[in-house]
């Protein structure tokens, strides 16, 4: 019975690089690569992430990059964070017209959420690029005062703008690099800056996930390459996680903006239906789900990973205790089990339980715990 | 008869830039070329929508190869001007011989592919750095202005990159002849600079009649974006969006929502119409036709703008140019007279005893004296018509 009742992992898709104006790879320069995009960015570009967000019922988590929106000059005189800090007069080259629309298809889009990416996407000395990442020039980690201050640069730029969602996420450039400890002031910042999650690749850190200061992290699957292949057809593209293939689940479908649009914006929305189809494939592998946001994607990480299972008496039993100790902001009081056809749940002891969502092989519920650690499942006979 | 109901068209050629790359990310920034730009290997499918392109207008689409990625034999190892890693080449042990056999098939199979020497790295190297991508010219500091400057290659090195073009050619045995020329992001001066004069006496050697480029020089209504060099036609490549570059690196593109590459409303024809081999693709080479056919409608509509016609080959483009710059033109009540004195002396090698005018419906064309006349094609509002010379240096066309 064990293997046809499942902890499913909750996959959320993030989109780096978004909110870049130019897309065009300016590395040559020693300026940023932005999108890759050999284009401008359409106010369409935005429109496509939440169309295919609507259509699969998630909030795509869209890492923002917000140099090009510093209307204001707020990065003049800054060092490391623009590749000009002396000349740096954005508020004379910003086309508002073009950005206020921007802005709109960003804050108003429903199915949009947002992760603090960085600031021109690199760490800049002398004019030059440095290093993409941001957060990590040549390998080594800024003072956690030289980190806070870029963060809190890109709360002001975020606040000049008057976004109103809630950003509880963050995702570094160009991937992150050491473990946990290598990296606490970093969390311990971004816990006194609001963050809940922290999304990258996390190559050093074992397991599919871990807790520091508070922050989940959620570790990105292999995504789509390159970075700035534009135009995709997702026709072509195989699902990430395939049945059986448990151990290598992880939460962040981690992709880039310039890989869901098209050369022409008008064209943008074409591929819209078979993105979702693409994902939806993925939801229909026993063992997946589809995270309706961030939170969700790492609350349910959390019961994915920590919870223990085992057949008792006829039961399903969890044992909740493990994720309860875990010192978490983003935890939830509610978590999903699936169920192979066949297996239907009679009673839920714990908690109260209901169905969340059916697929061709299988059916999702939601557990609301009643309080215990532990959740018994009896099955139908 | 009214003046501008008769033309002598300029034939717009059409070519593709950076064809022939096997590998296709733009790799500058490891001081490598720049390549197609696309951020992908380049595939099988990449070739079939050039010569659906050619099929489908009826023309020749001049196509400029960039060879390096060919060097099966490492024929390039130790060629300082030729590649950033000349001591270690070893291109022959990473070649995929299996897909460049087929690429080979699919070029030289092709009855609507032509071939432009664009060079062998698109680039000029120097000690294992890139000096410029515009493969044959240098780029140094000029003591005198105290700027870096561009500037031709001495006779040596310039010979030393088409040579070692050629020799890769001929490696794999391409056949079609080489008649048109093109350097890697564009030439330098004007074609009767003295160094340029030179080049051309030089390419001449090579078999080449055309040479195609951004001539900055000819961009001029005087000059009509038509040159000669030693004999060698040059026509000027402008923005191909209507006036707006298209991205070389830009995929994916809906030719729909391209602007015309010529309208009545510009001054003048630039002959050669250029874009860039990834233009013309897709990110999954599954999807490469879909767009071609809306490329092909693309150059029927600037077909339908008088003025131009589609060039049919090189050879047609460069004699055609001649007649569009060298003709002098009359309109008197009943005739249109075309004094060839200046074609003639021009020089050009590719000239050829036939030449191209458009006449707007409703004038039809009774006599021809100097030549004979015949139908070409047929547009909305214009027909041309073909003039085939009997030897005169006048022609006259009776309404």
């Amino acid at each position: 019975m064990k293997s046809k009742i499942k902890i499913p992992i909750a996959m959320q898709i993030r989109v780096d690089d978004v909110a870049w104006h130019e897309g065009a790879d300016m590395r040559l320069m020693s300026r940023p690569s932005r999108s890759g995009l050999p284009r401008r960015h359409h106010p369409m570009d935005y429109v496509i992430l939440n169309e295919i967000g609507k259509r699969i019922n998630m909030k795509i988590g869209c890492s923002l990059v917000l140099c090009d929106w510093d209307k204001d000059n707020i990065l003049r005189g800054v060092p490391h964070v623009t590749w000009n800090p002396e000349g740096w007069d954005r508020a004379s080259e910003i086309d508002m017209e073009y950005a206020e629309k921007c802005f709109e298809m960003l804050d108003g889009g429903e199915y949009l959420d947002y992760n603090i990416h960085g600031i021109c996407h690199g760490y800049y000395d002398n004019g030059k690029i440095v290093s993409e990442r941001q957060y990590n020039p040549n390998n080594r980690w800024l003072s956690e005062e030289e980190f806070e201050k870029h963060i809190d640069l890109f709360f002001e730029l975020y606040n000049s703008w008057g976004f109103k969602k809630k950003i509880e996420s963050f995702a570094c450039p160009c991937g992150n690099i050491g473990n946990l400890e290598q990296n606490e002031p970093y969390f311990k910042v971004l816990s006194r800056k609001g963050i809940k999650f922290w999304s990258n690749g996390w190559r050093e850190v074992p397991g599919k996930t871990a807790v520091s200061h508070g922050i989940i992290v959620t570790k990105s699957l292999p995504n789509p390459k390159p970075w700035n292949a534009m135009a995709m057809d997702p026709d072509f593209i195989d699902i990430s996680m395939k049945e059986g293939d448990d151990d290598n689940f992880l939460t962040e479908y981690s992709s880039h903006w310039t890989n869901y649009v098209r050369f022409n914006p008008e064209n943008n929305l074409e591929y819209a239906e078979k993105w979702a189809n693409h994902f939806m494939k993925q939801a229909e592998v026993f063992g997946v789900m589809l995270a309706r946001d961030i939170a969700f994607s790492a609350a349910q990480l959390l019961y994915h990973t920590y919870a223990k299972t085992e057949i008792f008496d006829g039961k399903y039993v969890i044992d909740l205790t493990d994720v309860d100790s875990i010192d978490a902001k983003g935890k939830s009081n509610e978590f999903y089990v699936s169920l192979l056809n066949g297996v239907e749940i009679d009673t839920v002891e714990g908690g109260t339980f209901e169905e969340y969502e059916a697929k061709k092989e299988f059916r999702t519920y939601k557990i609301s715990r009643s309080g215990g650690n532990i959740v018994k499942i009896s099955i139908k006979k | 008869m009214k003046e501008g109901i008769i033309k002598i068209p300029a034939a717009m050629q059409i070519r593709v830039d950076d064809v022939g790359w096997h590998i296709g990310s733009d790799d500058r920034l490891l001081g490598q070329p720049s390549r197609s730009g696309l951020p992908r290997n380049h595939s099988v499918l990449d070739y079939p929508v050039l010569n659906e392109l050619g099929k489908g207008l009826g023309v020749h689409i001049n196509c400029s190869l960039v060879l390096g990625d060919w060097d099966k034999e490492n024929i390039l190892r130790g060629q300082n001007y030729l590649t950033w890693d000349p001591e270690n080449w070893d291109r022959k042990s990473k070649i995929d011989m299996e897909y460049a056999e087929k690429a080979f098939e699919l070029l030289e199979g092709s009855e609507y592919i032509d071939y432009v020497c664009h060079g062998v790295f698109h680039g000029h190297y120097d000690g294992g750095k890139r000096v410029t991508e515009k493969e044959f010219y240098n780029y140094i500091y000029n003591e005198e202005t105290g700027k870096m400057e561009f500037t031709w290659h001495t006779d040596e090195v310039f010979r030393n990159h088409m040579d070692y073009f050629f020799k890769l050619y001929d490696m794999w045995g391409f056949k079609k002849p080489v008649k048109a020329f093109a350097c890697g992001c564009g030439s330098f001066g004007h074609p009767n600079d003295e160094r340029n004069e030179h080049y051309c006496e030089m390419m001449q050697e090579y078999g080449i009649r055309l040479w195609e480029n951004g001539w900055q020089d000819l961009n001029n209504e005087e000059e009509k974006g038509i040159g000669v060099s030693s004999g060698i036609v040059c026509l000027h490549s402008a923005p191909f969006n209507g006036g707006e570059s298209l991205a070389w690196d830009a995929y994916d593109v809906d030719p729909e929502y391209l602007k015309l590459y010529y309208t009545e409303d510009i001054p003048f024809v630039s002959p050669d119409a250029c874009i860039h081999w990834t233009n013309l693709i897709r990110w999954n080479p599954e999807n490469n036709m879909e767009f071609v056919q809306k490329w092909i409608n693309h150059f029927k509509k600037q077909a339908e703008v008088f003025g131009v016609i589609l060039s049919k080959n090189s050879e047609f483009a460069a004699s055609q140019a001649a007649y569009t710059k060298f003709a002098k033109t009359k309109c008197t009540e009943d005739k249109y007279i075309i004094d060839l004195t200046d074609v003639d002396k021009s020089g050009v090698l590719a000239l050829k005893n036939e030449f191209y005018v458009s006449i707007k419906n409703g004038t039809v064309p009774e006599k021809c004296v100097g030549g004979t006349i015949e139908e070409y094609e047929t547009k909305k509002e214009f027909k041309t018509y073909k003039i085939t010379r009997d030897g005169s240096n006048r022609v006259e066309i009776l309404f």
